[in-house]
């Protein structure tokens, strides 16, 4: 199946970063190794481990309890939490064959973005950790714009554009400023496609606003979802989208 | 039976000179590690209120392990394969923070957890993030782990040829012979201290003898 559209929408999480790397024994090794207290470590890891039977889930705990990691795990010590940051961006991969992908995608004309639910800038929006990821990978050479609930954030200059805030993907709202928008530049959803790992924020309430939708299993596999489409590697998008004239 | 709580540690040279630290300021690893030798006593004692973890493979492998006494109850169970497979239990505690128990032997093949009551475990979903895959258990309460454990636990010293009824607390206390007997009779090993298995059988001696 080819589907031919003018612009491309990828979603971040477990999709363009992939937090695979991000282990434990390497995040906490590193971090107490470079501070010079190599004989923390044990007991770092086994506290951010409860943090996590606490909260059900890492993903949990950094979207809305990342205080807590600072003040359980890290003895609220301002250096290791500054540490904690830094080692958790290196650590973080990109998915498998998303470089070739985009730059297939750039070359054939076709518009792109990234669509984030980040509810809450983790850091000033622009340095957030979405922002802070796209530009040290480069991929700002690919991605402009970054659509979130917290506004446009024009990764270039910094620049916020308040017109998407408060909307949200989950809800559908966000992809309805986003037709909108797109459709004033002479897109129309059919002619655009979202990319994602997550049906009820990626994929479902895309599709129902005219959004052509591909489902990414390449990291994670969420169950049944509405998509047109399931890739489960970036190289499949090189046979799939091409450019609508 | 309460112990003394542990509260310094002194490493003696061979030159005469020795160095000490308070036990707490050791990390908590540390600590976790010299508490399972069997030269040191249980620093944190909770007497006869100690809970007890016991878990059971499908092969009939028992485990005994003692746990934080604020532990109320199992939040969940799941292994994570990376390929390597590690078990993660998940004890509710009154602080707040979950107690974690890390399960090394076979966990995909464990059977059943009994923490108060017996729960019999079943995959339920098995979930791939990347190159990991999480397993996550049901767990499904199958009466309480006291009563079905002290029937074990008197099964066992009829077939040592011990008579409970002529036995009070004080014999098993002064016989401490009588309970690695008695564990091995029941197929119950430690996870990682061997104090707890006689813990254990103390515990479950205080039960036999109380009931009528």
């Amino acid at each position: 199946m080819v589907m031919e559209v003018k612009w491309c929408g990828f979603d971040y999480g477990q999709c363009i970063m992939e937090p695979g790397g991000l282990r434990n024994p390497r995040l906490y090794g590193d971090l107490y190794r470079d501070l010079g207290r190599p004989e923390l470590i044990p007991d770092k890891i086994r506290k951010y481990r409860i943090l996590k039977e606490k909260y059900g889930s890492y993903g949990r705990i950094k979207e809305g309890h990342r205080d807590e990691i600072y003040s359980f795990v890290l003895d609220d010590d301002p250096e290791a939490i500054e540490l904690f940051s830094e080692k958790e961006q290196e650590l973080l991969d990109m998915g498998e064959g998303l470089e070739d992908a985009l730059k297939y995608l750039q070359s054939e004309g076709i518009e792109l973005q990234v669509v984030s639910e980040m509810k809450k800038t983790l850091g000033a929006v622009g340095t957030d950790i979405v922002s802070r990821f796209l530009k040290q990978r480069g991929l700002v050479e690919y991605f402009t714009e970054l659509v979130t609930p917290q506004g446009k954030i024009n990764l270039i200059d910094n620049s916020v554009d308040d017109k998407y805030k408060g909307y949200t993907k989950k809800d559908g709202t966000l992809y309805d400023v986003l037709a909108q928008e797109l459709k004033e530049r002479g897109i129309e959803p059919h002619e655009a496609v979202m990319i994602g790992d997550k049906p009820e924020t990626d994929i479902d309430p895309a599709h129902e606003r005219g959004f052509k939708t591909i489902k990414y299993t390449g990291f994670i596999d969420l169950g049944p979802s509405k998509a047109d489409l399931e890739i489960h590697s970036f190289e499949e998008i090189k046979r799939i989208l091409k450019k609508k004239d | 039976m309460l112990r003394p709580k542990a509260k310094k540690i002194i490493v003696q040279f061979d030159d005469g000179t020795q160095t000490e630290s308070a036990f707490e300021d050791l990390t908590a690893h540390l600590q976790r590690e010299l508490l399972k030798q069997p030269v040191l006593f249980d620093f944190n004692p909770d007497g006869d209120n100690k809970k007890f973890l016991l878990l059971e493979w499908k092969d009939g492998w028992k485990e005994v392990m003692a746990v934080d006494s604020t532990c109320r109850e199992i939040n969940r169970y799941y292994v994570i394969t990376r390929p390597e497979d590690t078990g993660r239990l998940s004890l509710n505690r009154e602080d707040g923070y979950p107690e974690l128990i890390e399960i090394g032997r076979e966990p995909l093949n464990l059977k059943q957890i009994g923490f108060v009551n017996n729960h019999e475990i079943a995959l339920k979903q098995s979930d791939r993030e990347g190159k990991k895959v999480d397993h996550f258990f049901s767990l499904k309460m199958n009466g309480d782990l006291l009563s079905t454990i002290v029937e074990g636990f008197r099964k066992a010293l009829n077939e040592e040829g011990i008579e409970i009824k002529t036995l009070s607390m004080d014999t098993f206390r002064q016989s401490p012979g009588i309970y690695p007997k008695i564990a091995r009779r029941m197929g119950i090993r430690a996870v990682e201290r061997q104090q707890d298995v006689l813990d254990f059988m103390d515990y479950l001696a205080r039960n036999a003898t109380q009931e009528p």
